[in-house]
């Protein structure tokens, strides 16, 4: 080998240990390389190094190095080519000099004499200190045999000094970096201690530390498992997951970014996400350290603010009140846009301004006592109708809601109300309050009226029963006088006539009489109570059986039928409706009435039902009416007044009268009564 | 003193009525009849008041303790019902059977007639033979049959 051949061969060791050592993880590791590397190369050399650590008394044996590991052994294990206590003191004298130590001839040297070196013989040794800052922290030392050449010497030491500055030069990083692990030891409890979710991933996403924080936030079962994850798993979205890394590759920073993530369970979360990137000398990126905040419960609150937020504003925006808020001095904080609508004020420019100036003075005056109540009562609310003007001036009832603010602390700072137009309500309401009063009004002038009316009427009845049934007395007691005392004077004819006008009077009388009844009838006041038809018709019967003894006539009566209304009026209706059925089945030798119910057209239907003479249906409608008679007053005698009377009783129960009959076959009247009266 | 002879007054204002009820009560053969026409003359009739010079006074000073008393209600000045509260309410005629005699048959008129002490309520009856029926019922009863307390009071 030439000399430029070994300085080549120098040059490269020198360059691949150097790049090594760079690479070493610690100063230890760095410390083995240089042995390693030195000693690989020839089996002339043995080398070895040893560390001082602080405060220690001695060095301490840290590594060996040489080409053939057997007789590394022998040098480690066997103490058969230099003793280790002669090793020992050889770099002891270095680190106390502080200089690179040099012997020789230490294979004559006795203290170095070993029973098993004859085949090897080291001669020479080179120690070398490692300075930091003036302090040995590290001794190399190698040992030479006879065969390494004086030259060769000479360039191993150039050699070795390179290495040693180099080492010196990453050893002050070292140390540099030592403290930086002091202070790493310190942040890793920090790190592990952290709420925040930290986690170290190398470039292609897998996670190579993380605290358990981050093992917590994505449900990892152990640390174990999430070590062996991947960050990558942890994007909702795969486009995020190519930008992160993109803007990570090209130097970009990551800070504060938020963003949706899955839990291992499939859960999504939201996070912030902070990344800090280191990289390689070349620029690569070498790994990613993640601080991730989790923000999910803010996240949900936000949501849930917004929505709520959300939610108001459509409310307010929708609802036909206007909503606002004014502080301790009445002046308007806030006002929502229905003020526009009700007022006519436009709601940015009335903040500011007094809520009383929106009212006459005098309103004003009485809404802020009634506000000072509120607060001052401290109660929770206040509801007040008051009149506001609009920007026109014009009046508008308004119905307004407050209740009073409070801060944290409890210190008043104003109110918050709700205010409502109920200007076209009251409108109304005055307007049905007043046609209420003139409805009642005209009700007391028709009741007084129709009192008038009824006592008018009532005097007239009075009088008619009274006052006109005198002058028929008085014809037909002076006939009845002409035929006693001037009986021989008259002729038959003249007779006959007298006894004429006696029958027409008294048919008069009987026709005012009916007159009475039917107007007592409308008029009378009515008693509403269960009645017992079926009894009522019994006792009827009984009594035209007996007023007419000769007559043969059979009576079915349903049993138990029973309605509710006034007894003594329903008594009328069934006297007169079984009278005339009695009447009118004079003619019959075998006359039948029946007396029952039935339900027609989902009401119960009363009804008197005999074969008599019957009626033209053509003229049905036309009984009802005073007066009117279907038969010939010498054939079926009356007045005419019976059918009316039923059927004014009827319809002061609220119910139907109707007839169905045929001449010669018998008539059927049917009534009812109103259901509704059947309930009370 | 023979039925026949007992003496009746009748309150009636109608001139008609009065002829009538004469009549049948003639024909019954009662003759001591008085007849009043109105309200104050029967009340000055019956308690003779001081300061009043009604022609008949005298007369009516023998006679006024009626031994019945047909009383018509529709009467000019002082109803019928009036008269009756005064007869029942003094001593000297608390005791004459009144008979309300009216063409009322209003229920308001029976039963106040007999809440100020009617003796009997009778309608009269537009058929004259029924009236004459009625006025003989009458005197039957009130003259003949019943015992009255005036009889032995006065």
């Amino acid at each position: 080998m030439t000399a430029a051949d070994e300085n080549h061969q120098n040059l490269l060791v020198n360059l691949s240990t150097a790049r090594k050592i760079q690479n070493a993880t610690d100063f230890h590791e760095a410390l083995q390389i240089v042995v390693h590397e030195v000693t690989k190369k020839s089996e002339e050399v043995y080398g070895e190094a040893w560390v001082i650590p602080e405060n220690a008394k001695k060095p301490t044996f840290l590594s060996s190095g040489n080409y053939d590991e057997v007789r590394q052994k022998q040098f480690l294990n066997n103490n058969t080519l230099i003793p280790p206590h002669y090793r020992e003191k050889f770099a002891c004298q270095v680190w106390k000099s502080k200089e690179t130590q040099r012997k020789s001839g230490i294979s004559t040297d006795s203290a170095a004499k070993t029973a098993g070196s004859k085949d090897v013989k080291f001669d020479k040794a080179i120690g070398i200190p490692v300075l930091a800052q003036d302090r040995v922290t590290a001794i190399i030392c190698f040992y030479l045999t006879e065969n390494f050449n004086q030259i060769n010497l000479i360039r191993f030491e150039e050699m070795l000094a390179a290495i040693t500055t180099n080492l010196e030069n990453s050893f002050l990083q070292r140390l540099s970096d030592d403290a930086l692990k002091k202070s790493q030891d310190k942040y890793r409890l920090l790190f592990d201690e952290d709420l925040s979710a930290i986690f170290i991933a190398s470039p292609d996403g897998r996670v190579i530390d993380c605290n358990p924080a981050y093992i917590q936030l994505f449900g990892f079962n152990s640390r174990e498992k999430a070590l062996d994850s991947s960050f990558n798993d942890r994007f909702t979205n795969n486009m995020h997951k190519v930008f992160f890394w993109e803007i990570l590759k090209r130097n970009g920073t990551i800070a504060g970014h938020e963003m949706s993530a899955l839990k291992t369970d499939g859960q999504t979360i939201y996070i912030t996400l902070k990344i800090v990137a280191h990289y390689n000398e070349k620029g690569r990126l070498k790994e990613v350290v993640g601080y991730i905040q989790d923000i999910t419960y803010r996240k949900s609150i936000e949501v849930a603010l917004r929505k709520s937020d959300e939610r108001y504003e459509s409310l307010i925006e929708t609802t036909n009140d206007w909503i606002w808020e004014i502080n301790e001095q009445y002046r308007f904080t806030y006002s929502s846009f229905k003020i526009q609508t009700i007022l006519g004020y436009d709601p940015q420019k009335i903040i500011g301004r007094s809520l009383f100036s929106l009212m006459a003075p005098n309103e004003g005056k009485k809404v802020k006592r009634t506000f000072n109540e509120l607060f001052e009562a401290q109660k929770s609310s206040v509801n007040i109708e008051h009149t506001c003007l609009t920007v026109d001036g014009k009046d508008v009832i308004l119905d307004t809601s407050g209740i009073a603010l409070y801060d944290n602390n409890g210190i008043f700072h104003g109110y918050r109300g709700i205010t409502r137009d109920i200007t076209e309500r009251k409108v109304s309401e005055m307007k049905v309050a007043q046609l209420n009063e003139e409805l009642e009004h005209k009700v007391i002038e028709r009741t007084k009226m129709l009192q008038v009316a009824n006592k008018e009427l009532e005097a007239f009845s009075y009088s008619v029963s009274h006052d006109l049934r005198a002058p028929l007395r008085s014809i037909d007691g002076f006939s009845q006088a002409l035929i006693e005392d001037y009986n021989k004077l008259l002729d038959d004819t003249a007779k006959n006539y007298l006894d004429r006008v006696r029958s027409a009077a008294q048919r008069m009388s009987t026709l005012i009489d009916d007159m009475i009844k039917l107007s007592k009838v409308t008029r009378s006041s009515m008693t509403k109570k269960k009645v017992n038809l079926s009894s009522i018709a019994e006792s009827v019967a009984t009594f035209l059986k007996e007023d007419e003894p000769g007559r043969n006539v059979e009576f079915v009566i349903e049993k138990k039928m029973t309605t509710t209304g006034d007894e003594a009026l329903l008594k009328v209706v069934m006297q007169n409706l079984m009278e005339n059925a009695w009447k009118f089945t004079s003619q019959k030798t075998e006359a039948r009435i029946e007396i029952g119910s039935d339900i027609i057209r989902g009401v119960r239907a009363y009804y008197v039902r005999d074969n008599g003479a019957g009626f033209n249906m053509d003229y049905a409608k036309k009984m009802y009416a005073p007066f009117q008679r279907l038969h010939k007053e010498k054939e079926f005698p009356g007045t005419g007044i019976g059918l009316s009377t039923v059927q004014r009783i009827i319809h002061r129960h609220l119910g139907r009268i109707w007839a169905e009959g045929k001449v010669n076959e018998g008539a059927v009247f049917y009534f009812t009564i109103q259901s509704e009266m059947n309930t009370r | 003193m023979p039925d026949k002879d007992k003496s009746i007054l009748l309150i009636e204002d109608n001139a008609d009525d009065e002829l009538l009820t004469l009549r049948a009560l003639k024909k019954l053969k009662y003759s001591r009849i008085i007849v009043i026409r109105s309200g104050p003359e029967a009340i000055d009739y019956l308690f003779c008041d001081q300061n009043n010079n009604l022609s008949y006074n005298r007369q009516a000073q023998a006679v006024k303790k009626p031994h019945i008393v047909l009383l018509d209600l529709n009467l000019p000045a002082i109803d019928g019902l009036t008269i009756l509260k005064k007869i029942r309410s003094d001593k000297r005629t608390k005791n004459i059977p009144v008979i309300v005699l009216t063409s009322s048959g209003e229920e308001k008129d029976i039963e106040e007639s007999y809440r100020y002490g009617a003796n009997s309520y009778i309608r009269k009856p537009v058929d004259f033979l029924e009236f004459e029926k009625t006025a003989s019922l009458i005197g039957e009863y009130w003259l003949r049959l019943n015992i009255g307390h005036s009889q032995t009071g006065y």
